[in-house]
């Protein structure tokens, strides 16, 4: 009978509670030193961007206190984060959304409502499907498509309808200006549009520990041709620096293609999948947690330079003339011959 | 008239011999569950999560073909959920788990036929989850696993005014097993939509996934089954890849067994 109770209890001792690292208690203190624990064990980017996460750890908990009011304490914590430079670290919480902007705001705008629905013209001058608005450029023969985000997948039918559209164009550009991103997938989707074979497009990799160079090998990244319409004509890309993230990833995937050129100002990067914890008070922390690489194992965290760069300047704006919209026609109508499809130098 | 009818019948409903025995009876207990839980999945967020829990379970015991009359085989199958709540925020996450279990039983008789003792082994295997509106990228984990777990048995029948009732006790704890398990930083957008894989495929054992299932219930007879109470404990739990889960789930039980003879 004892041995019987004995044998019985014996994996009962094994057991052993697996538990959570923090309370639930909010104070500022708790607050303070989850956010940093957090960002220290999955953020991803601290060794490529050379940040000294306990320097800043120092730094900033020398301003809390048990007394400090919430506001407060949220503008130090969002200012803690702003030591990583990326647009992907986001402080959440119900009074406000912290977004590290120096990434374009130190830079020119390169773009206008204004001037895109010059491009554009009336909204019965243009078509509207699959998130994207398109035409055939006024007076020119190259067609226009204008991808503000990729919070949605464009269908199959959508791009080829988009595509077929174009059939007499010998060009395109893309205008991704402003694009801000969404999801992987659907710059994917809108990218196969563009490849004419199963195309190494980059890789990714994970963080696989705490440690800040705790990473997996980099696995590469396939994209397969649409099964609709492809595209493989000369093509344009406009950008500027408030292409960020998925629209990043997109420009990636298009430079590996040798009838895309890059017109404009160096994307705003943002390379990092983002993943979310949540912290004391209910509120939320957004971060950069799993990098992708393009085809040379380069980061494009800071984002990607174009082949052509270009701004619109103030003088530009008064004159209500797109530099980058110019300079992407000139190109292409410089580089165009009838049986070229090649533009990328 | 129809109270003393009643009070009769109540008191033959309770001379009906127990089911302790095995001998060619197959027992099969089905259970409720109602109670707590609490939630931890730090791929989801580093708070553990609590609220109301429920579970249903059905496990059936019959005597083996084989073992001279002391072998029973076992079948178990639950399937058990909670909509738990952040301790921080109104965030919420579900999480839920089937498992299913069969194995063999030793089965020893004491005291003068009064206790049964009875050790062994399953083989489970479990699929489940948990998901939140916490993450964009990471909003919820899967489970999916299978083991080998050892089982114990300890049930003993007593009888309160000539009425058999019977205490028992069940523990089931894991030993060995395969369990897919993400890796730490690894995105499921990585993993089904690239098709990248990283270790996600891990050994597991009382070190890494310290886990357990224990049912204490009384039963008593009422009519043609035995009315089943108590309490039980699913502790599940797992360190892999280091990402930390737990699903602790404390739950009161009351169902029915129904014991049936077989002719043969």
């Amino acid at each position: 009978m004892k041995r019987f109770l004995l044998l019985l209890s014996l994996p009962c001792l094994l057991c052993a509670c697996i538990t959570e690292d923090y309370d639930g208690v909010s104070t500022p203190r708790a607050a303070f030193e989850a956010l940093w624990t957090t960002l220290d064990e999955r953020y991803c980017f601290f060794d490529y961007k050379q940040v000294d996460w306990q320097a800043v750890h120092d730094r900033f908990s020398r301003s809390i206190t048990d007394t400090m009011q919430r506001a407060a304490l949220f503008d130090t914590l969002a200012r803690m984060t702003y030591t990583l430079k990326d647009g992907h670290v986001n402080l959440s919480s119900s009074m406000n959304t912290s977004r590290y902007g120096a990434w374009f705001d130190d830079h020119p705008m390169n773009f206008s409502d204004s001037l895109l629905h010059k491009t554009l013209g009336r909204a019965e001058d243009f078509r509207s499907a699959g998130g994207m608005q398109y035409r055939v450029l006024a007076g020119d023969s190259i067609g226009y498509v204008r991808v503000a985000s990729f919070d949605t997948t464009p269908s199959t039918a959508a791009m080829s309808e988009m595509l077929y559209s174009f059939k007499d164009c010998p060009a395109l550009i893309l205008d991704l200006r402003s694009n801000g991103g969404g999801l992987l997938t659907a710059a994917e989707a809108l990218a196969s549009s563009f490849i004419g074979e199963h195309t190494l497009v980059g890789y990714m990799q994970h963080k696989t520990g705490k440690a800040h160079n705790a990473f997996s090998a980099p696995e590469e990244i396939w994209l397969e041709p649409s099964r609709g319409s492809r595209w493989l004509r000369p093509v344009v890309i406009l950008t500027n620096r408030r292409c960020y993230s998925a629209a990043n990833a997109f420009v990636m995937y298009m430079r590996t293609q040798r009838h895309v050129l890059q017109v404009g100002d160096t994307t705003g990067g943002g390379s990092g999948l983002p993943f979310s914890s949540e912290l004391p008070y209910g509120w939320t922390i957004r971060f950069s947690a799993s990098p992708m690489l393009n085809t040379d194992m380069e980061h494009t965290e800071w984002g990607i330079a174009p082949h052509i760069h270009a701004d619109i300047t103030s003088e530009d704006y008064r004159r209500s003339t797109d530099t980058i919209l110019e300079t992407a026609r000139k190109k292409l109508h410089e580089l165009l011959t009838p049986q070229s499809n090649t533009i990328n130098p | 008239m129809r109270r003393i009818f009643l009070f009769r019948l109540l008191l033959a409903l309770l001379s009906l011999p127990l089911p302790l025995a095995l001998g060619a009876q197959v027992q099969r207990t089905t259970l409720f569950g109602i109670g707590g839980a609490s939630v931890l999945d730090t791929y989801l967020t580093p708070f553990s999560y609590s609220g109301p829990s429920g579970s249903v379970s059905l496990t059936t015991e019959r005597p083996a073909h084989w073992g001279g009359g002391h072998v029973s085989t076992m079948g178990h199958f639950s399937l058990c959920g909670a909509y738990t709540e952040s301790p921080v925020s109104g965030a919420h996450i579900w999480d839920g788990e089937l498992n299913l279990a069969g194995g063999w039983h030793r089965n020893w008789h004491l005291c003068d036929g009064r206790l049964r003792l009875a050790a062994g082994g399953l083989m489970e295997c479990f699929t489940g989850g948990s998901y939140g509106a916490v993450g964009g990228n990471n909003p919820g984990q899967a489970r999916l696993g299978a083991d080998v777990a050892a089982s114990g048995i300890a049930a003993y029948r007593f009888n309160v005014k000539a009425s058999p009732w019977e205490a028992a006790l069940r523990v089931d704890v894991p030993l060995l097993g395969l369990q897919f398990a993400q890796q730490y930083g690894e995105s499921y957008y990585e993993l089904f939509h690239l098709g990248h894989t990283d270790r996600n495929l891990r050994l597991t054992a009382p070190w890494n996934a310290p886990s357990l299932r224990l049912q204490a219930t009384l039963s008593l007879p009422v009519r043609h089954s035995r009315l089943t109470f108590g309490y039980g404990a699913e502790v599940r739990q797992s360190a892999l890849n280091g990402l930390r889960q737990h699903g602790w789930y404390n739950q009161f039980l009351i169902g029915f067994s129904r014991t049936i003879s077989l002719l043969r």
